[in-house]
C-alpha cells in the first residue's frame, strides 16, 4: 500500500474516532428531542453546506 | 481453556467495555440495529466485573483507580443507553437517533473524500457516492427533520409511513458511505 493511501486511512481512522463522543451521545439519547436540542440540530443541518466538503 | 481464564484475569472490564465499543462503532456505521437489550448487558456485565476488581484488590494503586473511575462512567453510559424512557415514543426517539447519527456518518466521509481526493481518485465511484451525497444528504435529513416534527405533532399512519420512509432513505445512504469506509479496510467486517 502506498504511504499516501496509509496516510489517508489514518487520517479517516482519527476522523472517525473524532466523532465518536456526539456518536454515543445520539445513541445514548433516550428520550425525544427537547426544543433546544431540535433547534441545534437544525442548526447544525442547516450549517453543513457552508463547509468546503460538502460544496458541489 | 485454562489459559483462557488466567488471560482475563483481572482484563474482563476493559474486555467488556472494548466489546462494547466495538458494538455502538458497528451500529453507528450501520452494521447492525442498536439492541437495548445487548447494551444493557454490555454496562452491566462492566458494572459486575469493576466490582469484583475493587472486591479482589484490597490496595488498588493509583493508576489502577484513575482506570476504574473512567471505566465507571462509560459502564453507566452504557447501561443509560440501554433503554428508552417511558411516555418517549420509541418511532420518534430513533428518527431522532438515525437523524444525528447521518449527520456524523455523512459529515466524516465527505470530509474524509474531500481531504484525500487525489488518493482515491484511482476508484471514481467514492467520489461518485460523495458527490451524490453533497447533492442530496441536507435535503434528506431537513426531509427527515419535517417528518419527524409532522410525526410528532400528528400521530397519524400516514405521518408514521413519511417518517419510515424518511429514516429509509437516511440509514440507505449512510450503508453506502460505510460500504467505502468498509472497502478501504477502516471499519471491521462483522
Amino acid at each position: 500500500m502506498q504511504p499516501a493511501a496509509i496516510l489517508a486511512l489514518i487520517e479517516a481512522a482519527i476522523a472517525l474516532i473524532e466523532k465518536i463522543p456526539s456518536a454515543v451521545a445520539a445513541l445514548k439519547q433516550s428520550a425525544e428531542l427537547t426544543p433546544e436540542q431540535e433547534a441545534l440540530l437544525d442548526q447544525r443541518i442547516s450549517a453543513l453546506k457552508d463547509q468546503a466538503h460538502w460544496k458541489t | 481453556m485454562s489459559n483462557l481464564i488466567t488471560f482475563l484475569q483481572g482484563k474482563k472490564t476493559y474486555f467488556t467495555v472494548a466489546l462494547a465499543i466495538l458494538y455502538i462503532g458497528g451500529a453507528y456505521l450501520g452494521f447492525w440495529e442498536l439492541s437495548d437489550e445487548v447494551l444493557a448487558v454490555f454496562g452491566l456485565g462492566a458494572l459486575a466485573f469493576l466490582r469484583a476488581g475493587i472486591k479482589k484488590h484490597a490496595a488498588p494503586t493509583a493508576s489502577k483507580l484513575a482506570v476504574m473511575a473512567a471505566m465507571v462512567p462509560l459502564s453507566l453510559a452504557l447501561v443509560g443507553c440501554s433503554s428508552i424512557q417511558s411516555g418517549n415514543d420509541p418511532l420518534v426517539v430513533n428518527a431522532e437517533r438515525t437523524t444525528q447519527l447521518a449527520v456524523d456518518v455523512f459529515d466524516t466521509f465527505l470530509k474524509w473524500e474531500y481531504d484525500n481526493r487525489q488518493t482515491l481518485s484511482v476508484t471514481p465511484e467514492i467520489r461518485k457516492t460523495a458527490d451524490f451525497i453533497r447533492t442530496n444528504g441536507q435535503n434528506w435529513l431537513l426531509t427527515a427533520r419535517s417528518m419527524t416534527k409532522a410525526y410528532k405533532q400528528s400521530r397519524t399512519p400516514e405521518n408514521k409511513a413519511n417518517l419510515d420512509t424518511a429514516i429509509a432513505t437516511l440509514r440507505t445512504a449512510i450503508s453506502e458511505a460505510r460500504r467505502y469506509l468498509e472497502a478501504n479496510g477502516l471499519t471491521p467486517t462483522p
